[in-house]
């Protein structure tokens, strides 16, 4: 099934006078439990368009269960970016979103991490939209998301090319007025079965210290039937401390931040939903972890983005329908 | 300084350490003068030695001006940093932290406790600013692409120095929590 869609990057008016806070994000992550390849891959801008300091970020990161992390981030000032409607593009980092012919594709070039990535996911479900300016911190926050892609292509290492066939695609594009480094943080999380197997998608924006949240969202992804949870009906907890070692990107800033380290990140998350009808509980074990480090382009603050990497079970009853399975996970921890 | 292009399709200079350094400061002061304010801070009148594979600089301001010399000369320098191209490139590249350069003996920085806090402030701010300085991005492209400079090996590597350390070195470290 593909889903015609629209939606475009949200570059602030002319007169927006909060358009130096302006942030738009493309993401598409792939996954494939079969393999365990975890896919992270967006392109970002951080500013007003017009100003010299305002940023482009794209990242291309690859986890390997035998490898750790593969890939890098690449960093350029905005103007060396080609944005269009719903793309960007730095020199080796692109994301662009077709909603015509409902695809999203990927290009990544690191040749300096050996690294090379040629993606095409089909969108294979209706988005949902939170258009509405939800607060964070002093800003807001909006975002699209497209649960269940079909994904061809692969990644390169070197010489050898990991096959993305059998992985599963998930889009986001998130986009709204925020300064890294204020009061702000969100956890977020997708979770597939596999090809046509379940997927779950689960939001939720939070001060810093993620002691005060928005109301949650949670989606369970059945194929041929979707069931959104929000507020009251989910519920989020945390365990244990992880482990992993992480790995900090981009390597400039994470010298500059050597107090993070060693972030206190979960060693397993809890999810559980139940709203009288449907009822599912989701617990995601991580077994590696990235730190993505974004900086504010026009004061000093920054913000600590933190990719889990694991497998997840859910297990409960939706849609009238009995559900028990494992997969592969992400959920990003951001403070 | 001669000039190539590299795999992003831009030209890329060749430049020896003291021109990098001299580029760091230059772009410094023009994309962030209050950075280049702090760096002068922080530098105030000391003078310190870099030294990266071969090459060899000693740098200090005088009057506000970036003064570069190539070294060693006999002067008095008050800190010294020596690394190699690998360790800067593993650094910039996500693939080494800086705990990890100083125990596995990839980067050295001596001086006394003053000189060598000095020197990581620096460090700081040109790190801090190159966040709002695509300039300072630019001249880490320049740098990991130099055409006269060996290339980049990717990956990380091991930590070298940690096994030999003492056990009461390595107690140490584990008090302070500088242990990888």
């Amino acid at each position: 099934m593909t889903a015609a869609a629209f939606d475009t990057l949200r570059p602030p008016a002319p007169l927006d006078p909060t358009r130096d806070a302006y942030k738009d994000w493309l993401h598409l992550n792939v996954l494939d439990p079969g393999s365990g390849l975890a896919g992270l891959f967006n392109v970002s801008l951080h500013g007003a368009p017009e100003d010299p300091r305002s940023r482009a970020i794209g990242t291309a990161l690859l986890h390997r269960p035998q490898d750790g992390w593969l890939g890098n981030v690449e960093v350029c000032g905005r103007s060396r970016a080609h944005v269009g409607t719903t793309s960007i593009a730095l020199e080796r980092v692109a994301l662009a979103v077709d909603h015509r012919n409902a695809r999203t594709h990927v290009s990544a070039r690191l040749p300096a991490d050996r690294f090379r990535a040629q993606i095409v996911a089909g969108h294979a479900a209706p988005p949902v939209r939170f258009d509405q300016r939800m607060p964070f911190g002093q800003g807001w926050i909006s975002w699209f998301l497209i649960s269940r892609m079909t994904v061809s292509g692969s990644v390169t290492l070197g010489d050898v090319s990991f096959d993305l066939e059998e992985a599963v695609g998930y889009h986001d594009h998130n986009w709204g007025r925020w300064r890294w480094g204020d009061d702000i943080g969100w956890e977020w999380g997708v979770f597939a079965a596999g090809r046509g197997a379940p997927l779950f998608a689960f939001s939720r924006a939070t001060n810093r210290s993620h002691g005060v949240a928005s109301e949650p969202f949670f989606l369970a992804d059945l194929g041929h039937v979707r069931r959104q949870f929000r507020g009251p009906s989910v519920t989020l907890s945390f365990e244990g401390t992880l482990g992993a070692p992480l790995r900090r990107l981009p390597g400039a800033l994470a010298a500059l931040h050597q107090d993070r380290m060693r972030p206190a990140l979960p060693a397993c998350v809890r999810i559980a939903v139940d709203d009288g009808l449907d009822r599912a509980a989701l617990e995601f074990e991580p077994h590696a972890a990235g730190q993505l480090i974004a900086g504010e382009p026009t004061r000093a603050g920054y913000g600590f983005v933190h990719e889990l990497v694991g497998d997840f079970r859910v297990t409960g009853r939706v849609a009238a329908r009995r559900i028990d399975s494992r997969g592969l996970g992400v959920f990003e921890y951001v403070d | 300084m001669s000039t190539d292009a590299g795999d992003d399709g831009r030209v890329h200079p060749c430049r020896a350490l003291g021109e990098y350094i001299g580029e760091l400061v230059r772009r410094l002061d023009e994309g962030e003068p209050s950075g280049g304010a702090r760096l002068r801070a922080v530098a105030g009148p000391l003078r310190a030695r870099i030294q990266v594979d071969g090459e060899t600089v000693e740098i200090g301001f005088s009057r506000g001006a970036l003064r570069i010399d190539p070294g060693p000369t006999r002067r008095r320098v008050d800190g010294i940093g020596r690394c190699d191209r690998q360790t800067v490139l593993d650094l910039l590249n996500g693939y080494m932290e800086v705990t990890d350069a100083i125990l596995g003996g990839y980067l050295e920085v001596t001086g006394n406790v003053d000189a060598v806090t000095r020197m990581g402030q620096a460090i700081e701010v040109l790190l801090d600013a190159a966040t709002r300085v695509p300039a300072l991005h630019q001249l880490a492209d320049d740098y990991r692409s130099d055409p006269c400079l060996a290339p980049g090996r990717p990956g990380p590597r091991a930590p070298a120095l940690l096994p030999t350390l003492e056990p009461a070195e390595h107690a140490l470290f584990a008090r302070l929590d500088l242990l990888p």
